[in-house]
């Protein structure tokens, strides 16, 4: 059996379940993952035993997990409601601001390339394939920062190191930053990042001298 | 999704199997509804997890030892309890009684 569309769709799968579990009790996470992996394999080694082709049940697996993210997502809210690891009203303004961010560069990058301006604004020196690469890659920053603030919270909550976190809102900060250099005739964009970093250094500061408490 | 799980649990139950993991369950309700594909992983667990807290069903994880020994992930088995019998009663009388009248009625 080729395995490798099994391993892909299992690494998908299980990148998803690590993903809408950040943020919740270990123990609650550890479960989820472990109920999961345990399924996946039992999956596997059905659709082995019935003479299913690796690319058929690489399929199923792929669509279960898609099927079932939003309910995933439900899921999460509800842990994190029960587990009282609900986010603080900063905290909720900054993942709001992200993924307003997030989305809001996402639709203005589709709709940047449609118009076919970034061919003659930005493509002149570089190739079209690296910048490209480049603005996927800084498109990210918001969504990671976002996932920071959520390990952050996790990380408080259970009164472990916060440095991870704080590096990954760091790195978040620092995509948008990139994205904003790359639309530096948009008067917007570095603006907000310039805003972005500096909040994010002032909130560092706090955190040296005050370490954030659980809500 | 609740009443298929607990009906899946009686077909279980039926050929001897009380204690199901989350992929047993899938595959038991694909079969009963004939359906071409698994449910999917964050309906059926979201589902299950909210089954126990409403005491419908209780879990026990199996001894790591055992899934060691087989080489695969630990499973954690369900069971139904006597409220998620009681529950499914309850909630599949109207359907049979709606069953009953719309068969009197075609007769």
């Amino acid at each position: 059996m080729n395995t490798w569309p099994l391993a892909l769709a299992g690494s998908l799968t299980r990148g998803w379940v690590r993903t809408y579990t950040t943020g919740l009790p270990t123990r609650i996470r550890a479960e989820r993952k472990e109920e999961i992996a345990s399924d996946l394999w039992e999956q596997v080694s059905e659709g082995g035993s019935e003479g299913n082709s690796a690319n058929t049940i690489a399929a199923h697996i792929f669509g279960r997990a898609v099927l079932g993210m939003p309910a995933d997502v439900a899921w999460h809210l509800g842990e994190l409601k029960e587990a009282d690891m609900q986010l603080s009203n900063n905290q909720k303004a900054t993942v709001g601001a992200f993924i307003f961010l997030g989305i809001a560069t996402l639709v203005f990058g589709v709709l940047l390339i449609k118009s076919g301006i970034t061919q003659d604004w930005l493509f002149n020196d570089m190739s079209d394939t690296i910048m490209g690469l480049m603005m996927m890659v800084f498109m990210v920053g918001p969504f990671v920062a976002v996932a920071g603030v959520y390990a952050w919270r996790r990380a408080d909550a259970e009164e472990r190191s916060t440095k991870n976190a704080k590096t990954l809102i760091v790195v978040g900060t620092l995509g948008i930053a990139g994205m904003a250099g790359f639309m530096w005739w948009t008067i917007v964009g570095p603006i907000i990042a310039i805003g972005i970093v500096a909040y994010w250094v002032n909130k560092i500061g706090q955190w040296r001298s005050d370490p954030p408490r659980a809500a | 999704m609740e009443i298929s799980i607990l009906a899946a649990f009686l077909d279980l139950k039926m050929r001897g199997i009380e204690d199901a993991h989350g992929f047993l369950i899938a595959k038991q309700i694909k079969d009963q509804q004939g359906a071409r594909m698994l449910t999917s992983h964050g309906t059926l667990y979201k589902a299950l997890g909210r089954m126990e807290k409403a005491g419908w069903l209780k879990s026990k994880w199996e001894d790591p030892v055992i899934a060691a020994e087989e080489s695969r992930p630990r499973r954690r088995f369900y069971r139904m309890t006597a409220e998620g019998q009681i529950a499914f009663d309850s909630a599949s009388a109207p359907q049979i009684n709606a069953h009953l009248t719309s068969k009197k009625a075609t007769l």
